[in-house]
C-alpha cells in the first residue's frame, strides 16, 4: 500500500489534517503526562477543593482538591489505551472472520451472520456491562469487554463488503488467473474493503473512548483514584451548578478526541479510495 | 489437428427456490489446437455458464452435476481444487465481458499483470516481463501505462491489459466471454484482430463466446449454436453460414442487419428463452415456426449431416 498516501497530498484534506493534529496532540499529551501535568493527579489537597479555574489551577480543582487539568492529562492515557487497544483487537478479530464469511458464502456465511446478529442485538454498553460484572473491574477487562462488544460491527461490515466484492468481475478474473481463496482474501478483498474498515476503525476508537467513559461514569470501568474522563464526569455531575468546570472540561476532552478520530477516519477514506483520488 | 479440449455431456444445474434450472444440459463439443471455436446464442442460453464450468468457477448455487471436461486428455472435473488452480491462468486463460470491472481498482495495471505471472512462476525481473506483455497486446506507452490505475485507462486499453493478463503464462486455451460487448465498434475490431494475431503467433486455441454473428463470421473456424442450455447445431463456419439447418440458427442469421439490403424493420425472434424448459420435447418448440407434433413430445437427438455438421432437430431426424 506504499505510496498511496503522499505527504504533499495531506494539505488537500483539511478535515483529515485537523483530526490528525488533534489526535497527535492527545497522543503527545498522554505520552508526556508525567512531564507536562502541573500537579499530581491523585494526591488530595482538601484546602484547595472546588476552586474555579485560576492561574494556579488552569481548569480548577475537584472536591478533593485535585487539579482538573492534571487529571485530564493523565486521563488521556486511559482513554487512548482503552480506545486504541479495544478497537484494534475488535478489528483484527472481526475483519478476517467477516471477510472470509462474505467471500465463501454458503453455510459458513449463514452461521457467522447469525452469530453476528445475536451479538449485535445487545447494545454495546450493555454487553460491556455484563462482561465487566462477570470478569471484574480493571483496565484490561474494560478493553476486553469493549472489544467483544465491537467485534460484530467489524465482522458485519467486512462481511457485507466482501460479499459485494466476491461477485465482482475482478475477483472472478483473479480466480481465473489461478488465485486461491487466501490470495483473493489478502490481495483483492482486504485491500478493497480497507477504506470502510479504516473509517470504522477510527469511529470505533472514538466510540470505545465513549463506552469507556460511560462504564467509568457508572462506576464499572476504571476505578478511582486512577484518573479517567468518564469517572471525572461522574464526579462532576453532583456539582453541575456549583462547579461546572468539573464536567465541562472532561466532557470537552471526550468530545474533541472522539471528533478528532471521526475526522481522521473520514479523511482517510477520501485519501485511500482511488475513485476519489484527484488525478 | 488434435483435440485440446473436449466437453462431453456437460450438465450444470442451478438449484433455485422454484426448482432446478438446467443452465447447461448435455452439452458436448471439441476444440482443436490452434482453432477459434465460437459458442453462439442469445442472452441467458448458458454460454457463459459453459465457459465458467470449464474453469470450474460456476457461481453458487450452480453446480456441475455431470459430464466430462477433457483438457489435453485430463478430466478437469476430477482434479482436486489445488491442481485446478494450477491450470487456471497457466494453461487456460480467461477474459471477461466488461473490462471496466475486470481489473481491481486498487492496484496498478502493472501490478495485476505481475500478480498473474507470479501466481504460477517465480521470476525475479517480473516487471520487465509485464511491460513486454503490455507492449505485446498493443498498449501504447506501455512503461507509463504499467504504473497507472485501471480508472486511468480507456475500455479498449483495459481489455488489452486483460488479454495481457490472460496470456501472461502462455496458456494453450483462451476463453473469451463476450470480450467486445462492452466496447464500441471500432475498438471491437481491434480487440478481435489482437486475439487472432495471438492465435497466429502462439498457436493458442480460443473459445469465443458471443451473440454477434458478424464476429463469428469474421473470427471463427467452427461454432456451436446454443439455445436454452443445449447445443442445437454445430459445424464449420462455412457450413453453417451457407446452409443453416436448425430453425433457431436460421432465425439468428436472419436477425443480422444487412447493410446491402433496404430494411424497414429489424428482424427479431418472437418470445424469450424459457427459464424452466419442459423436461421432454424441443426447447425451441414454443418459438419455432416449423413445429410438428413430436417437437413437443420427444427431445431431438443430434444428427450428423456430414462434414462434422450436426444438428438437433426433428426436421432432420
Amino acid at each position: 500500500m506504499d505510496g498511496l498516501i503522499k505527504m504533499g497530498e495531506i494539505k488537500d484534506y483539511p478535515s483529515f489534517l485537523a483530526g490528525l493534529i488533534i489526535v497527535l496532540a492527545v497522543v503527545l499529551t498522554a505520552m508526556l503526562a508525567p512531564l507536562i501535568s502541573p500537579y499530581d493527579p491523585i494526591e488530595q489537597n482538601m484546602p484547595h477543593a472546588l476552586q474555579p479555574p485560576s492561574a494556579y489551577h488552569l481548569l480548577g480543582t475537584d472536591p478533593y482538591g485535585r487539579d482538573v487539568l492534571s487529571r485530564i492529562i493523565w486521563g488521556a492515557r486511559v482513554s487512548l489505551y482503552v480506545g486504541l487497544l479495544s478497537a484494534t483487537i475488535a478489528m483484527i478479530v472481526g475483519v478476517p472472520f467477516g471477510a472470509l464469511a462474505g467471500q465463501l458464502g454458503g453455510i459458513a456465511d449463514a452461521l457467522l451472520s447469525r452469530v453476528i446478529d445475536i451479538m449485535l442485538s445487545f447494545p454495546g454498553i450493555i454487553l460491556a456491562i455484563v462482561v465487566m460484572s462477570i470478569l471484574g473491574q480493571s483496565v484490561d477487562n474494560t478493553v476486553l469487554a469493549i472489544s467483544l462488544a465491537m467485534i460484530p460491527r467489524f465482522a458485519r461490515l467486512a462481511r457485507g463488503e466482501a460479499l459485494q466484492l466476491s461477485v465482482q468481475e475482478y475477483v472472478q478474473a483473479a480466480k481465473a488467473s489461478g488465485a486461491g481463496n487466501l490470495d483473493i482474501l489478502v490481495h483483492h478483498i482486504l485491500p478493497n474493503i480497507l477504506s470502510p474498515i479504516l473509517v470504522q476503525y477510527s469511529l470505533s476508537i472514538g466510540s470505545a473512548i465513549m463506552i469507556e467513559a460511560g462504564l467509568s461514569f457508572i462506576g464499572l470501568g476504571v476505578q478511582p483514584p486512577t484518573p479517567s474522563w468518564g469517572e471525572m464526569l461522574s464526579l462532576g455531575r453532583q456539582y453541575l451548578y456549583t462547579a461546572p468546570w468539573l464536567s465541562l472540561f472532561p466532557g470537552l476532552a471526550i468530545m474533541l478526541t472522539v471528533l478528532a478520530f471521526n475526522l481522521l477516519g473520514d479523511g482517510l477514506r477520501d485519501m485511500l479510495d482511488p475513485r476519489l483520488k484527484r488525478v | 489437428m488434435d483435440t485440446l479440449l473436449s466437453v462431453r455431456n456437460l450438465k450444470t444445474y442451478f438449484r433455485v427456490k422454484r426448482g432446478i434450472l438446467r443452465a447447461v444440459d448435455n452439452v458436448s463439443f471439441d476444440i482443436k489446437r490452434g482453432e477459434v471455436f465460437c459458442l453462439v446464442g442469445e442472452s441467458g442460453c448458458g454460454k457463459s455458464i459453459t465457459a465458467l464450468s470449464i474453469m470450474r468457477l460456476v457461481p453458487y448455487p450452480g453446480e456441475i452435476v455431470g459430464g466430462e471436461i477433457l483438457f489435453d486428455g485430463v478430466d478437469l472435473l476430477k482434479l482436486p481444487e489445488e491442481e485446478m488452480e494450477k491450470i487456471r491462468g497457466k494453461r487456460i486463460g480467461m477474459i471477461f465481458q466488461d473490462p471496466h470491472t475486470s481489473l481491481d481498482p486498487s492496484y496498478t495495471v502493472g501490478w495485476q499483470v505481475e500478480e498473474a505471472i507470479l501466481l504460477h512462476r517465480m521470476i525475479k525481473k517480473v516487471s520487465k516481463l509485464a511491460v513486454n506483455l503490455l507492449k505485446k497486446v498493443g498498449i501504447p506507452a506501455a512503461e507509463k501505462r504499467y504504473r497507472e490505475y485501471p480508472h486511468q485507462l480507456s475500455g479498449g486499453l483495459k481489455q488489452r491489459a486483460m488479454i495481457g493478463i490472460a496470456i501472461s503464462n502462455s496458456p494453450e486455451l483462451l476463453i473469451a466471454d463476450e470480450p467486445t460487448t462492452a466496447l464500441d465498434v471500432t475498438i471491437q475490431a481491434q480487440i478481435v484482430d489482437l486475439m487472432l494475431k495471438l492465435r497466429e503467433e502462439n498457436g493458442i486455441s480460443i473459445l469465443l463466446i458471443t451473440h454477434d454473428m458478424g464476429l463469428v463470421a469474421e473470427a471463427c473456424d467452427r461454432l456451436a449454436v446454443m439455445y436454452a442450455g443445449k447445443i442445437v447445431e454445430k459445424g464449420s463456419v462455412e457450413e453453417i453460414f451457407s446452409e443453416p439447418l436448425h430453425p433457431y440458427t436460421k432465425a439468428l442469421l436472419r436477425c443480422v442487419p444487412r447493410p446491402d439490403k433496404d430494411v424497414e424493420k429489424l428482424v427479431s425472434i418472437p418470445g424469450t428463452v424459457p427459464e424452466f424448459p419442459p423436461a421432454s420435447g424441443c426447447r425451441f418448440a414454443d418459438r419455432c415456426p416449423m413445429t410438428r407434433k413430436e417437437c413437443f413430445e420427444t427431445t431431438p437427438e443430434e444428427v450428423n449431416m456430414g462434414n462434422g455438421h450436426r444438428v438437433a432437430c426433428h426436421l432432420y431426424g
